[in-house]
């Protein structure tokens, strides 16, 4: 067709003439150069273009770039700035053409917006944020937008990233977008989140051989482990029964309750002689692991259903083997397809390695652990198994913030009864002795017998000293009284009890223990029959204990009483109302002061039982003067806050004060500010339903607790008692007396009545009475005095009280 | 051929036609693989200095002057054909 082409010399005067001829047939200049040359120069030596170097520059850059393009993996279009494809690479097209997308929506002409728009389904978790995306680029809102998304099949894990970038990036009049198969990328960091997992579960494993030693918590653990920190979705520990040959399910984790019976029946039904059908068996009669990554369309798999319904999708089985031999298996389960390769299996076996050799180690130990940490005669633990669990009880002690008791204990005169009977007899007597504990006093993992009549026990929760004290009396006292038969004779036998609770004696283990024996040491010597490490805890608690059952006593024997503290009219200066104050009338001390016996009241539940006695005492008081015909005051009767929270506290109120119509013009409840702020929807609701009975409602102590004002406006109350210690600094500082009279003002913006407390000195009533305070209540005027006083000093009409009495008032 | 001898060329080119850009290409291949740290190259584009080629003689792109060493010598073409231009450019075509 042409001349081949011809490199080399051209002398000038024959390219001049071959000019000559080109100029009349630029076609035939192509041929003869081999279409090798672009441009000739012309008659003025200005060159110019052949056509094909013509339609080679023609070429715009744009199409160039479409080259460059189309040679990417990545799928790509240009969209306008309607979001209309106007170009797309020939990736983007292959795409659209293999995945059959609908009406082959992703050609140019289309909106991308509108397409993916319409998206609905599972298919709208990516389309939407993609439409929101190439709108914001196309706005100029965003420089460039990407996200990683799964486009996965039924045969593979497909992750893609789109990104898109504006067209120019000053004025955004388009976008590219492209989107970027990144499944290598993917499924390379999904290895490394795999292996990670596989290595969390190895350690964790690792230490268990450390720490558990009997094989049914090693099972335990080794699955909860795998499921825990290894993520997997289930895994289970089957074990072949040295005996019969079957395989039992020994323990697992994340299986439910359907598949688990179904495995068992399922191991049931496998013949011990012919091992080999299953997968499973196979494992363990080759001794090698058996992987499937395919599990729901494996055809092998025995539950399949189950396994599509568990989430499962790949399964590992590891044989375990001690001493040589398959003793069982332990079974992983994945919920990626495809999870057990070459690397995850390689730790997987060292893991399988490290549970068998954990087996292994415990069939040795158990025997002489048994020895190392029990007491052989009473079964209970010794000395180093109670130390061992009791430093756990402190760890969760002390995480949980709770106190725990350590109790040492030595039986009395047991050398006597070992010397009398004889040995075996006391051996008997200790084994009954450690049988009475674990039966009454907890459970046998509470309990340690140390050595000879020497006893260890924990109480790993107190709530409050008196709560050890009270178990201690109540048990020692069992126990006294309990008749150990020996042979042919009964007998009792008494016990010395050393204790420390923690923090106060001890944070650790060790500390505890040792406290306690000293305790225990000292009770001995001084004939006690227990004693805290403390001694003031022991004098506080014994205390405690005496004073509990003297106020039982107390309220059964009437020795409470209330007295009546009055309170009076700034203005008027008459006694317009009297506080109820509780004292004991103990016949052995004489009046006991209610700090000194209310706490106890409140620790022990004796509260109810005698804040509904101070009711109806209260109650039957004021009745007496109504029906003295005494001009009478409403009484104010303070509510514990335990009686609050009471839900039937307010049906007590209503049967104190429904024996007569005038008793709920008698009765005011007094109830503390921080009380009523605990649990504010209760407590409005409570304080309603008494002022609808009649009787109305005093914030006690105002100002101690934390009161928003808002609240307060709500709270159907009548009357505000200013705290006695705002009272005491109104004298003190400029600060003290401004809080006053803001309590002051504010409690009568909400038209409530404003008390003070505490009022001891003239100066005090002089700067109330300026700020406007309505009543006060102190030993100014009277201090609380029994209920014959008070009616005889304040009730015999008329009521109105002599200025001498109160000085400048 | 001395090893020290420098060699001069000058390629006359069209922009970015198609010949031009191969001869370019080939040229510069070569110029690495048989004359490596022994050459220079000047590279004019007919487009932009029309006077130059004009003044040079050079009447079609691609062309390549060899200038030094002497004699001059002139290849129209790709220069895709390496033994025949080697020859003509008396360049060992021997791998240095």
């Amino acid at each position: 067709m042409m001349k081949p082409p011809v490199p080399g010399e051209m002398p000038t005067d024959e390219v001049s003439a071959l000019i000559e001829t080109l100029h009349a047939t630029g076609l035939r200049l192509e041929e003869l150069t081999g279409g090798q040359v672009d441009t000739v120069a012309n008659r003025e030596g200005a060159p110019f273009l052949l056509r094909r170097a013509q339609d080679h520059l023609r070429m715009s850059e744009a199409a160039k770039q479409s080259a460059i393009l189309n040679a990417l993996p990545a799928h790509i279009a240009l969209l306008d700035a309607q979001g209309r494809i106007i170009a797309v690479n020939a990736a983007w097209r292959r795409f659209s053409d293999t995945n059959g997308l609908p009406g082959s929506g992703y050609g140019v002409g289309l909106n991308y917006l509108l397409v993916c728009d319409a998206a609905h389904g599972s298919a709208s978790d990516e389309a939407l944020p993609v439409a929101a995306g190439i709108r914001s680029v196309l706005g100029g809102l965003l420089p460039s937008y990407a996200l990683e998304y799964p486009c996965h099949s039924t045969t593979e894990q497909r992750w893609f990233q789109m990104t898109v970038t504006p067209l120019f990036e000053d004025h955004p009049n388009g976008v590219v977008v492209m989107h970027m198969d990144i499944s290598a990328r993917k499924a390379a960091e999904e290895r490394v989140v795999y292996l990670n997992r596989v290595y969390a579960t190895l350690s964790g494993i690792n230490s268990l051989i450390v720490r558990v030693h009997d094989r049914g918590t090693l099972f335990e653990e080794a699955c909860r482990l795998a499921v825990g920190a290894g993520g997997f979705r289930m895994a289970l520990i089957a074990i072949a029964d040295p005996t019969t040959g079957k395989v039992v399910l020994a323990a697992s984790s994340g299986v439910d309750e359907a598949f688990r019976i179904a495995l068992r029946s399922h191991f049931l039904a496998m013949d011990a002689d012919q091992l080999g059908s299953t997968l499973l068996e196979r494992a363990i009669t080759h001794k090698k692991a058996v992987v499937v990554n395919d599990l729901l369309v494996n055809a092998e798999v025995v539950f399949g259903q189950q396994y599509a319904d568990s989430g499962v999708s790949s399964m590992a089985i590891l044989p375990l083997i001690v001493a040589g031999n398959a003793v069982g298996a332990l079974v992983l389960y994945a919920s990626e397809r495809d999870f057990f390769r070459d690397e995850e299996l390689t730790l997987l076996t060292e893991l399988a390695g490290d549970v068998s050799f954990a087996m292994d180690h415990i069939d040795k130990q158990e025997r002489i652990d048994y020895l190392a940490y029990y007491d052989v005669l009473t079964g209970l633990a010794n000395q180093r198994l109670f130390l061992e669990r009791l430093a756990q009880y402190v760890r969760s002690a002390t995480t949980e913030g709770n106190r725990l008791a350590v109790f040492l204990m030595d039986l009395e005169r047991f050398k006597n009864i070992n010397d009398s009977l004889g040995q075996v007899a006391g051996d008997e007597l200790l084994r009954q002795v450690a049988q009475w504990f674990t039966r009454n006093a907890g459970g046998a993992n509470l309990f340690a017998r140390l050595g000879a009549d020497h006893f260890a026990a924990v109480m790993p929760v107190i709530r409050d000293d008196g709560d050890v004290a009270r178990a201690l009396e109540s048990k020692l006292e069992a126990f006294q009284e309990h008749p150990f038969g020996l042979g042919d004779s009964v007998l009792r036998i008494g016990a010395k009890v050393g204790v420390a609770v923690s923090p106060d004696d001890g944070t650790d283990a060790d500390t505890l223990f040792k406290n306690a024996e000293a305790a225990l040491k000292s009770a001995k010597a001084h004939g006690d029959r227990y004693l805290f490490f403390t001694p003031v805890m022991t004098a506080a608690v014994a205390g405690k204990v005496v004073l509990e059952n003297q106020l039982r006593l107390a309220l059964e024997r009437g020795e409470f009483v209330l007295h009546y503290q009055p309170k009076v009219n700034l203005s008027s200066g008459m006694v317009t109302s009297a506080e109820a104050l509780i004292r004991w009338n103990d016949p052995l001390t004489g009046l006991v002061p209610p700090s000194q016996f209310i706490p106890v009241l409140e620790e022990t539940g004796l509260i109810h039982a005698v804040g509904r006695w101070a009711l109806r005492q209260a109650m039957a008081d004021y009745l007496r003067w109504c029906a003295n015909g005494l001009a009478v005051v409403r009484i104010a009767v303070n509510v514990s806050p335990l009686q609050l929270r009471n839900r039937g506290f307010i049906a007590e109120v209503q049967q104190a004060i429904g024996g007569d119509p005038r008793s709920p013009a008698g009765l005011e409840l007094e109830i503390t500010e921080s009380l009523i702020m605990e649990d504010v929807r209760h407590s409005i609701s409570s304080l309603q339903a008494i002022r609808a009975m009649g009787l109305t409602v005093a914030i006690d102590d105002f100002g101690t607790g934390f009161s928003s004002l808002s609240y307060l406006a709500k709270f159907p109350v009548d009357t505000l008692k200013i705290d006695r210690s705002f009272v005491l600094d109104m004298t003190e500082s400029p600060q003290g007396l401004a809080l006053v009279s803001t309590i002051i003002n504010l409690a009568h913006a909400l038209k409530l009545k404003v008390v003070a407390e505490g009022v001891d000195s003239d100066d005090q009533l002089r700067l109330l009475r300026v700020l406007g305070c309505d009543e006060m209540q102190g030993y100014l005027f009277s201090e609380a005095v029994p209920s014959a006083e008070f009616e005889a000093r304040y009730l015999s009409a008329p009521i109105t009280v002599q200025p001498s009495q109160y000085g400048a008032l | 051929m001395s090893r020290s001898v420098i060699f001069k060329f000058r390629l006359y080119v069209a922009d970015d036609a198609l010949n031009s850009a191969q001869a370019k290409a080939n040229l510069m291949a070569l110029c690495r693989t048989h004359l490596a740290g022994r050459y220079e190259v000047d590279l004019v584009d007919v487009f932009k200095e029309p006077k130059r080629a004009l003044m040079d003689g050079i009447f079609m792109t691609p062309t390549l002057i060899r200038i030094e060493p002497s004699p001059v010598r002139r290849i129209v073409g790709t220069l895709s054909q390496s033994d025949v231009v080697l020859r003509a450019l008396d360049v060992d075509s021997d791998p240095p």
